[in-house]
């Protein structure tokens, strides 16, 4: 298992169960610091058909995730070789939105609501 | 003819033979002017042929690349345009995105504001909201030149109560109590707030010492009715002293009419609590 912490939030990344999962508040500053989880995301795409990228316990994104995690989906897109799934929480309020308006760059994008 | 002689008819083939070479001479002088012109047509029309086939072969690269580069173009204009439509997208959810957490934070912030000025306990205003609200509603009033009444309210023989009962069944009556102040009040503007322990104040703006009493004994009144058991009290029940002040604001510090309402608290409780003491 692929892992990063730091203040406040956990990411991971399963290759068995094929999903990455963020947790707790990304509050890092600008995309030069959202590199790693970046790179996370990039190398879990790879040589895989179906990827989940379980969103439900993100309690807080700033505007540098939410463009990270935009150009990883359309990173997504271009290869054309892998689904992937968002699970997002109902009960988080810049969820329903925001990653609704990820599935505009990615129509083939799997938005699932807990 | 026939009558000619035969030197005659000699020179007369003569000169046709000569006529005839002339003729043959410039016949083959033509033919050979057209040869040259033939020649110099096909060899012409050869050139023309190669230069123009070169010439074709030349179009058809050109007209290659330029294919090749309208297709390259025609992609580059595809890519630009999806990265374009990529981008707009991505703004967009970051603008919204933004927004929501915005709302978020502020939602964040108003609670935060209000648990600040609420007391856990009793859900009524705290201190904190009581001095502000006595500083804008004593400005208020003095600008206005208009009557600020307060209640200081504080529950006889508590702490009796809470070692009769249990600091629980303290914490319970509290609650009970904060629940008559607030049916008491009937206008936005008038506050009831948590002042510490068992002591309560009223903020009534725009209210004389009348009204101000009037509401004090509303209050007796319903706690009278709500009849919470004290057996020991002097009074089987839950009392409360309540001092009332009242005055048109002249000077600059609004400590002085908390001052007076809690002087006339004391008053209250000197003369055998259960009573309300007036300015």
């Amino acid at each position: 298992m692929n892992a990063l912490a730091g203040d406040g939030y956990q990411a991971e990344f399963d290759s068995a169960a094929g999903c990455v999962r963020l947790c707790g508040s990304l509050r890092l500053g600008g995309l030069t610091e959202y590199a790693p989880i970046s790179q996370l995301l990039e190398d879990a795409l790879d040589g895989r058909s179906a990827l989940t990228v379980d969103l439900s316990t993100l309690e807080f994104l700033n505007s540098s995730g939410i463009a990270t995690l935009s150009k990883f989906v359309i990173s997504a897109r271009n290869r054309k070789d892998c689904a992937l799934t968002i699970r997002g929480s109902s009960t988080i309020p810049w969820q329903g939105k925001s990653l609704n308006n990820l599935k505009r760059l990615m129509p083939s994008l799997e938005l699932v609501f807990d | 003819m026939s009558g000619q002689s035969p030197y005659v008819k000699v020179l007369d083939i003569e000169q046709t033979l000569a006529e005839l070479q002339a003729m043959v001479d410039q016949l083959q002088q033509e033919r050979s002017d057209l040869e040259i012109a033939l020649t110099t047509a096909i060899e012409h029309g050869d050139a023309i042929e190669s230069q123009l086939e070169m010439a074709n072969r030349q179009l058809q690269s050109e007209v290659r690349e330029r294919l090749a580069v309208e297709r390259q173009l025609r992609d580059l204009v595809t890519t630009i345009t999806q990265k374009s439509r990529d981008l707009e997208v991505v703004l967009q959810t970051i603008t919204e995105h933004s927004d929501q957490i915005d709302l978020q934070w502020l939602g964040r912030y108003i609670e935060a504001e209000h648990t600040a000025r609420i007391d856990s306990l009793t859900g009524l205003a705290n201190r904190r909201k009581l001095d502000e609200t006595i500083d804008s509603e004593w400005a208020r009033a003095r600008r206005s030149r208009q009557s600020l009444a307060m209640l200081v309210c504080d529950v006889d023989y508590f702490k009796n109560y809470n070692d009769l009962y249990g600091h629980q069944h303290g914490d319970l009556c509290l609650q009970q109590l904060a629940a008559i102040l607030t049916a008491a009040l009937r206008r936005d503007g008038d506050l009831a707030a948590r002042y510490g322990g068992e002591e309560f104040v009223i903020v009534l703006p725009n209210t004389d010492a009348c009204g101000a009493r009037q509401l004090a004994e509303g209050l007796q009144e319903a706690l009278r009715r709500a009849a919470i058991p004290h057996e020991a009290s002097p009074y089987w029940q839950l009392t409360m002293s309540i001092g009332v002040a009242a005055c048109i604001p002249d000077g600059s510090d609004p400590g002085t009419l908390f001052a007076e309402a809690d002087r006339l608290l004391y008053l209250a409780k000197q003369r055998g609590r259960n009573q309300i003491a007036l300015t």
